[in-house]
């Protein structure tokens, strides 16, 4: 009764407070997502790692080699060790089970007692959220996970990954020396690059003898973009290429001219390139030029439209990376023999781009893993141990998986490395892949990469939606990076 | 002897108490704290006093994001708390066939899972392929890139918003308008009141306070926002569609700048406040007239 008339101070003051619970309320859970990551929104999969039990004398490690059937890259301590080996990754999780599993058949006085397991998330970022809760936590922590390059910087300040000398030291001949440099501190490799992204140019081969466009000819990026315009107005409008305004996918035009030019996003003295270094304002402009054709459709990636577009023919290039290859086969296997590949164009006829979008998919091993040297060896068994490779590609080509490109060359000259790929008219696709990434390079991935791409990104959407000019991105990037890059970057 | 008493009782509330103190007031505490510091989430905290606080205030995407968050609260609630309660109102008339069918089909779409439906709202909004782009060609209209140009992407945004959760507001009306005494309105019949009288005089301050809960409530949700840009647009194009939440999260987990994130944080909880306690404050007036 009074509740509605008789005291209106009552109701007044029922309310506000009931208010403020409800704003208080949402406070509380917008502080939950920031200070209890762990509770809320991660919840670290990977199972705890205990210390080793060491049962007998440690026996000296074997030789580093990268050929023949001999495995591993240093050999762990012979012991029977037990507890919980893990691995955490994303994508195709049986394979890293699979690699495990007969790493421990094929070694089993190294592996002892112990038990392997490979866990999964659904994305790279999911990864990167369970590894850092699991280290906050000193729980859970996996032996070895997969991140993409770019966060390796972070990943080396935060104290979670070990350096891997002993692996990829010996081995050093079978990366890009280029690559490499991305992934190391004070000249200590801290991941290892599994299958570098070899930038790659695909192109419809029907569609541009079609056009009159010959494929070889696009050596500069001047020609290249002619032959955009040639497409564009012998097709009525269809698309030369596409690309993503975000880099979340494909090829990132930004990337590739950096790639070209020899530049990152950050110089080496720890300053943002735009702003500081005119070959970024160059590479800006090349985007521009690139955009201001209206030859390349800006598109999200990696839904049904995409591959839909794809399947019709869409798109006459794609200026992408090796992973494109296990793509186009699953979605579009009715396309055999219309794709083809050639390098990158470059700034001049002589010098294609040659690189690696943002370097590659990557192994680390966390300092916390008492199997640190186990670890190194199963990569080294599973990457660059030839008979293995062999036999891995056979497994994952007789399950219609598509074999990885392969790290050594060794391999180059057996089955099934050695097979012409009918799906690009007969080409060797694994030899083309090698020969594109040597003398390969990355930009470099600072420290704060994740927050300095977004901000180029958000930038490049501008450009991309013709509300800002590649000299107004040149000025701004500069200014809004400059406050929130550390020293060093 | 008296704690000895309620000794049970305390027993059976400590639970609760327990798990609140762990998991609600703890990291509300040392968020607090870590809005005072640096922090990358695995080394030590160095205390920097205000320092994330002052940054907000110059941080352009930080503005950015406050702006769009807003952006998105008003682009969808001025029309879709009005559509609710007209809906509402209709699924209330006592004549109206089919109630129940009506009923469940206006709230159907708050129910399905919010991931699924935003995938299948990507594929509705394209430009090219999209059955609303299709639908507009056909009546002559060109399709517009709903979720990749920095002019429409909010609008992407708020259309699928509106569709998702406008039949939890018919619900919560329709909860609301079955409140209201029936007396009232055969009083005001008799005394000769027309439908937009009783409608004004009866109906309207009748669900006053469920009108404010929902206006409350969209508000914190709003502020709130994330899942929906993340999946639709991912904060793009341009940051267009970037929301405090995302932010809060890209620092948090994206930038390890856990620190920051905590300043986020209690930004949103700032604003989030500031808006409830001036609904609120509207709302005493509007009472008080």
């Amino acid at each position: 009764m009074a509740r509605n008339t008789g005291q209106p101070w009552l109701v007044s003051r029922r309310y506000w407070l009931t208010g403020i619970g409800m704003a208080v309320g949402s406070g509380v859970l917008n502080l939950a997502v920031a200070a209890c990551g762990s509770a809320s929104t991660v919840s670290p999969t990977a199972a705890s790692t205990p210390k080793p039990t060491v049962n007998a004398a440690a026996a000296a490690p074997a030789a580093p080699t990268a050929s023949s059937a001999a495995p591993a890259a240093t050999a762990p301590a012979k012991a029977a060790l037990s507890g919980t080996f893990t691995t955490l990754g994303w994508g195709d999780i049986p394979y890293n089970q699979a690699m495990l599993d007969d790493y421990a058949k094929a070694f089993p006085d190294k592996v002892g007692n112990l038990k392997f397991t490979a866990e999964g998330a659904k994305s790279e970022t999911e990864v990167l959220t369970k590894v850092l809760t699991a280290f906050a936590a000193k729980s859970g922590v996996p032996d070895f996970f997969q991140q993409n390059a770019p966060t390796v910087p972070q990943l080396i300040d935060q104290g979670i990954v070990a350096p891997l000398d002993a692996l990829i030291n010996p081995n050093k001949d079978v990366f890009s020396s280029g690559l490499l440099a991305a992934l190391s501190k004070d000249g200590h490799p801290y991941a290892f690059p599994w299958r570098p992204n070899t930038w790659m140019m695909f192109y419809r081969k029907d569609l541009l003898s079609n056009a009159g466009i010959d494929p070889t000819s696009l050596t500069t990026w001047d020609a290249y973009i002619a032959a955009g315009k040639q497409y564009f107005s012998k097709t009525g409008g269809k698309s030369w290429l596409t690309y993503e305004p975000t880099n979340n996918g494909n090829g990132q035009p930004l990337e590739i001219f950096m790639d070209g030019l020899g530049i990152s996003y950050v110089d080496p003295d720890g300053k943002p390139a735009a702003g500081n270094n005119p070959k970024m304002l160059q590479a800006l402009e090349s985007y521009q030029d690139f955009l201001t054709t209206k030859t390349a459709e800006a598109r999200s990636e990696w839904d049904a439209p995409w591959y839909t577009a794809i399947k019709q023919g869409e798109f006459a290039t794609m200026l992408s990376a090796v992973w494109l290859d296990n793509t186009l086969k699953g979605q579009a296997p009715e396309l055999k023999g219309k794709w083809g590949i050639v390098p990158l164009p470059g700034y001049s006829a002589e010098k294609p781009t040659l690189g690696f979008q943002e370097g590659s998919p990557v192994l680390l091993v966390t300092t916390s893993s008492p199997f640190k040297d186990l670890a190194m060896d199963v990569m080294a068994y599973q990457y660059l141990t030839k008979d293995r490779v062999i036999a891995v590609a056979k497994q994952r080509i007789a399950q219609n998986k598509g074999a990885f490109p392969p790290l050594l060359t060794q391999v180059l000259a057996e089955a099934p490395f050695n097979v012409p790929d009918d799906y690009y008219g007969g080409i060797n696709f694994f030899k083309t892949n090698l020969d594109l990434s040597k003398n390969g390079v990355t930009i470099a991935f600072n420290l704060h990469f994740a927050e300095t791409l977004k901000t180029y990104n958000s930038h490049l959407d501008l450009i991309s939606a013709g509300k800002e000019t590649a000299q107004q991105a040149y000025d701004t990037i500069g200014k809004e990076l400059a406050g929130k890059l550390g020293p060093g970057g | 002897m008296r704690a000895r008493r309620y000794l049970t009782a305390y027993l059976f509330i400590a639970p609760f108490y327990v798990l609140f103190l762990i998991f609600g007031l703890g990291p509300i505490l040392f968020s607090f704290y870590l809005g005072f510091a640096e922090w990358n989430g695995t080394g030590p905290l160095r205390w920097i006093g205000a320092q994330n606080y002052a940054g907000l205030l110059s941080d352009g995407t930080f503005v950015l994001a406050v702006e769009n968050t807003l952006w998105l609260w008003v682009g969808h609630a001025v029309p879709m708390l009005p559509v609710a309660l007209a809906l509402a109102l209709l699924l209330n008339l006592r004549w109206l066939r089919g109630r129940a069918i009506a009923r469940a089909a206006v709230y159907l779409p708050n129910v399905t899972g919010v991931v699924p439906v935003a995938l299948a709202f990507t594929l509705i909004l394209d430009p090219k392929y999209g059955l609303l782009s299709f639908a507009l060609r056909g009546v002559g209209l060109s399709g517009l890139p709903w979720l990749t140009d920095p002019t429409y992407s909010k609008w992407g945004i708020i259309l699928f918003v509106i569709w998702r959760a406008t039949g939890w507001y018919v619900v919560v009306f329709l909860a609301g308008l079955q409140s209201v005494d029936p007396f009232l309105y055969e009083a005001a019949m008799v005394d000769g009141a027309g439908a937009w009288s009783r409608f004004r005089h009866v109906t309207l301050p009748g669900i006053a306070p469920v009108l404010l809960f929902a206006v409350v409530i969209d508000t914190i949700g709003s502020m709130r926002a994330f899942t929906e840009p993340t999946i639709l647009t991912n904060g793009g194009p341009a940051n267009s569609s970037l929301t405090l939440a995302m932010y809060l999260y890209a620092n948090a987990f994206e930038y390890a700048k856990f620190g920051y994130a905590a300043a986020i944080s209690y930004a949103i909880f700032a604003i989030t406040l500031v808006a409830a306690l001036l609904q609120l404050r509207l709302w005493q007036r509007q009472m008080g007239d």
